[in-house]
């Protein structure tokens, strides 16, 4: 019976569960990654590899399902050049005084960022998303708490960690992503929290000043972590906190984090 | 050594599927356990002892890969792996369709346990608390198991070929000697 109940295959079993669980929880902060930096660094070209047959795959797939649309959509893209080129002129203007705009809010102006474009080639495999991998790293200049934007100025993250060719951005709704931000309408001023993968929420922000639903929410640049002015996403509904001591409200983001290809990391 | 070599070879390549390509493909954010289901099948296969290295460096490269505590992904894949093993050995029948059908219990059982075990694991680590509700009954857990059991299909007979051929190398080796 006892020797059933030993035997040397459930030993092994219970020991390998018991070395786990000591990992899991005694691991002291950062002691492996060493050796993750040299695993990510050598599993590099496979990720990079992988992630350009998917887009490969992906692209043909969709090419394949618009072909009966091409004829239709070229007639569209003809008639929407001929609109753009008279747009053009009119957005002359809008671009001057767009900077002076920003200028007056006190926004740094976009072409001041030094970015670094990086694709995304691995990701959270949970659901609720909230880290993705970039094929750029140290070598790249990349360090740990560089923001992280997608095209027009739209904050998704902070690079948390850097390794040789790779880094890890945790996106704003990581539960560990704490942001100074503002609402660019009222001016109201709190800390953007990542809500366990599930979402962002402005939290922190005086009772006496005033949210409403659908302003624009941007990095305030208090701190001095961030750059003022990236936007973060709009206001979808407003609440007071249990202890009635501050406002918050649910942000909805610019952009599906689960579609992004592309990134700019900000490294100045 | 070809043997370990080519084993190898399949759970990188898996691990790289279940990572960098299929995340992009699928837009639903709920991505297949590729690695999972081929540890799952070598277990019910060739037993505990011949899998439990691979289970060990399976999980060991998921948890590297994906950031997460050294150890969760070792912890599930071992536990699974001693689960499908013994089941495997009380359940495995000889013909083909039925043995084809017991595993696909084992994929679907192996992918809540995996899901749950990894989840618990994460959030206690880090100290947040589990909501055994959401765990169980949320319908990203469905698509998973559909995920799951679509590449199963999609693998098995591959499997059993490389099977094959691994035996076949193992023959090749011994003969040579």
């Amino acid at each position: 019976m006892s020797q059933k109940l030993f035997s040397q295959k459930r030993i092994k079993f219970v020991a390998i569960l018991a070395a786990c669980i000591l990992l899991v929880f005694f691991n002291p902060k950062g002691f492996f990654n060493p050796i993750r930096g040299g695993f990510l660094r050598v599993v590099y070209p496979f990720q990079k590899t992988f992630y350009l047959l998917s887009q490969t795959v992906k692209n043909t797939a969709d090419f394949l399902g618009s072909i009966s649309d091409l004829k239709k959509e070229n007639e569209n893209l003809i008639r929407e050049n001929n609109a753009l080129s008279s747009e053009i002129a009119s957005f002359k203007d809008a671009k001057n005084e767009n900077e002076n705009l920003r200028e007056q809010l006190n926004l740094i102006p976009r072409k001041k960022f030094n970015l670094e474009a990086s694709f995304v080639i691995g990701r959270d495999p949970q659901r609720s998303g909230s880290w993705i991998t970039i094929d750029k790293g140290k070598s790249a200049g990349i360090e740990a708490g560089m923001p992280v934007i997608v095209s027009e100025g739209i904050l998704i993250g902070k690079v948390a960690e850097a390794y040789g060719n790779t880094a890890k951005v945790n996106l704003l709704t990581n539960s560990s992503s704490v942001i100074n931000a503002v609402d660019l309408e009222t001016k109201a001023k709190g800390v953007v929290r990542g809500e366990y993968g599930l979402g962002t929420l402005l939290d922190m922000v005086a009772q006496t000043d005033i949210l409403n639903t659908g302003d624009t929410i941007a990095t305030s640049g208090l701190g001095g972590d961030l750059p003022s002015g990236l936007l973060i996403g709009k206001i979808q509904e407003t609440r007071a906190t249990q202890d009635k001591l501050f406002q918050q409200a649910i942000i909805m983001p610019r952009v599906k984090y689960s579609n992004i290809d592309v990134i700019f990391v900000i490294k100045n | 050594m070809s043997k370990k070599i080519t084993i190898f070879i399949v759970i990188f390549m898996a691990i790289m599927l279940q990572v960098s390509f299929l995340p992009n493909i699928l837009p639903s954010g709920v991505f297949p356990d590729v690695a999972l289901i081929i540890v799952i099948f070598w277990a019910a296969r060739s037993g505990l002892n011949a899998t439990w290295p691979w289970a060990i460096l399976g999980g060991l490269m998921l948890d590297f890969i994906y950031f997460w505590p050294i150890g969760t992904n070792v912890f599930s894949f071992v536990a699974i792996v001693f689960g499908a093993s013994y089941l495997a050995k009380r359940f495995l029948v000889a013909d083909n369709l039925s043995r084809f059908f017991i595993m696909v219990a084992l994929v679907i059982s192996g992918t809540v346990l995996n899901e749950s075990l990894t989840s618990i694991l994460m959030k206690s680590a880090l100290g947040e608390t589990v909501n055994f509700q959401t765990l169980f009954f949320n319908t990203d857990l469905l698509l998973k198991i559909i995920y799951n059991l679509l590449i199963f299909m999609a693998i098995y007979v591959p499997l059993l070929k490389l099977e094959k051929f691994i035996a076949a190398l193992n023959l090749r080796l011994k003969m040579a000697r």
